[in-house]
Parts: structure tokens; C-alpha cells; sequence
């Protein structure tokens, strides 16, 4: 049967509350019917429509038939003392390797959103920050667990590539079949090479 | 439910801070999936997996009629109509070959 044991971990760690200048608990869990609510109530509204439907239509429809294999991760991280969340992420645990050495397993992300108001252009200024890089740790650790040694891909949009390489990701260069995005990959486990 | 923790460490997520603050930019991962993000990985985890499909058909009498072969092209048809039918539902493009 599929694997029933897929992470139901809620696994606690901080994110950095700028208004205080405090690290505050924050938990991830499996992405859920609240994490979609939170989505609807405190994102959406907050959300610049500066994706053309269109565009994101064809995009969706050109990745849109997959048998599924119990092989997507999906995960929320809320801070615990409002309980809102504060960052998405979804996963790919058993379809990709590494672009160093394709004989490894990776975890790829997928997708990785901080909320709205956690992000560097939002006004006022950012109430969260480690959100982002709390998930792509999180990312890694799942990589480390499934015995992957840690390594985590991804592709980032142009104005998101210098946190990356910040992160000493390894840059592998644009991917024509991802939209010309570059594709990151932390090769080496702990991102520290 | 398991609980653990992890990166509580407190020098690497100030570190951690740091390059958030040095990058001076959005951190996200993948195509901007705008308003639609929620929806999408909403989709994206419920869908009905091949497996659970394939090991209902097969504890079910159809398991005893039919080879394994077959029953993984029965799940695969199954499960492009289901897809078909939740893109018609939500108005979304459905692929030719769906």
C-alpha cells in the first residue's frame, strides 16, 4: 500500500518578531483545511494580482497530469501564539536527484511562500522574519530523514537567487524546462559547503 | 502526533536572520503562485493517490478478476477522470489529454 506513514510531525522551532526583536516559538505541520482558511482570510486579500491568470493557467495545465504516488509533502508554519500562518511550502520526495550527482534522491521544493506580510516589500515593514529559511531548513531535515543526506533543490524566481546563494547553495543555472528559473541545489548536507 | 525540535540553536538562527536581512529580498521558492497558491497545494495533496486507489481495487472483488497489469491501467483511468472532472468543476483548462 502507499506509504501511510508520511510526516505527520508537528515539529516545533522560532521565527524572529521584528517588532520586538524576539525569537518566538513558531510550529510546521502538514499543510490543512486551517492552513487554507488562513490562507483565504489573512493572504489572499493581501496578495498583489500580478500574475496573469492566463500565464499561471498554462503553467498549471503543462504540470497538471501526474499520477500521484504519495510523493508531495505540503507544510504550514504558524507562529504559536496567534496560530496563523505565517509560511507554505510543498515538497517532492521520490521523483528527483541531484543535478550534482544523479544518483541521489533529493527533496525538492516545489513551492516555498512566506505570507504577505512577512515579505521584504510589505508595508508596514515585515512582522516575521527566519520563515522562509525556517521551511528550506525543515525541507532539508526531511531530506536528511528519507536518508537523501540533506539535499534539497529548488528553483527561485530571478529576485529570490541571492538568498540562495547567500544560503551557499550550489547554482546550476537557468532550467529552459522550469520556465528559465535557476535551479538551487544545497548539496552538500547542512548547506554549509 | 510526533513533536520535536529543531534549529533552536540560537547563534544559527540569528545567522539565519542575518542573510534574510543581507539578501534584502522575498524568500520563496518556485512560480509565483499569486492568489491561487492555496488552492493549488490544497489540490495538489488531496488528490487521490495511485496507490490507495490501486490497493482498494485490489482488496476489493476486482482483485481477484483481474491481473495486476490490468488494474493499474483501470486505477490510471480512474484517476484521469477524476482529475478531468475536478477541472471542469473549477472552470480550469483541461488538457487534451485528460
Amino acid at each position: 500500500m502507499g506509504d501511510r506513514r508520511k510526516y505527520m510531525a508537528l515539529v516545533k522551532t522560532k521565527i524572529f518578531r521584528v517588532a520586538d526583536q524576539v525569537f518566538v516559538p513558531a510550529e510546521i505541520s502538514k499543510f490543512s483545511q486551517k492552513s487554507l482558511d488562513d490562507f483565504e482570510t489573512f493572504w489572499r486579500s493581501r496578495i498583489q494580482p500580478d500574475l496573469q491568470d492566463e500565464i499561471y493557467w498554462n503553467w498549471l495545465n503543462k504540470n497538471r497530469l501526474y499520477i500521484s504516488r504519495d510523493n508531495y509533502e505540503a507544510y504550514a508554519i504558524e507562529n504559536e501564539s496567534e496560530r496563523i500562518t505565517q509560511g507554505m511550502m510543498l515538497i517532492e520526495t521520490q521523483n528527483h536527484r541531484s543535478k550534482v550527482d544523479q544518483r541521489k534522491r533529493i527533496v525538492y521544493v516545489e513551492t516555498l511562500e512566506t505570507a504577505p506580510w512577512n515579505r521584504q516589500n510589505s508595508e508596514p515593514a515585515p512582522q516575521f522574519k527566519r520563515v522562509g529559511t525556517a521551511l528550506l531548513r525543515f525541507a532539508q531535515r526531511r531530506s536528511q530523514e528519507l536518508g537523501y543526506d540533506g539535499i534539497v533543490g529548488l528553483h527561485s524566481l530571478p529576485e529570490s537567487e541571492i538568498f540562495y546563494r547567500n544560503q551557499n547553495m550550489m547554482d546550476c543555472g537557468q532550467d529552459p524546462a522550469k520556465e528559465n528559473l535557476t535551479y538551487f541545489e544545497w548539496y552538500k548536507s547542512g548547506g554549509k559547503s | 502526533m510526533i513533536t520535536d525540535e529543531f534549529d533552536i540553536d540560537e547563534a544559527e538562527m540569528l545567522r539565519d536572520v542575518q542573510i534574510e536581512d543581507e539578501s534584502g529580498c522575498n524568500i520563496s521558492a518556485g512560480i509565483n503562485h499569486g492568489a491561487n497558491l492555496g488552492n493549488y497545494l490544497f489540490e495538489k495533496i488531496n488528490i487521490i493517490s495511485y496507490d490507495e486507489l490501486k490497493e482498494i481495487l485490489t482488496d476489493s472483488k476486482v482483485g481477484n478478476v483481474l491481473s495486476s497489469e490490468e488494474i493499474d491501467e483501470v486505477t490510471a483511468k480512474i484517476q484521469e477522470k477524476i482529475l478531468a472532472s475536478r477541472l471542469e468543476l473549477k472552470n480550469y483548462p483541461i488538457p487534451k489529454s485528460a
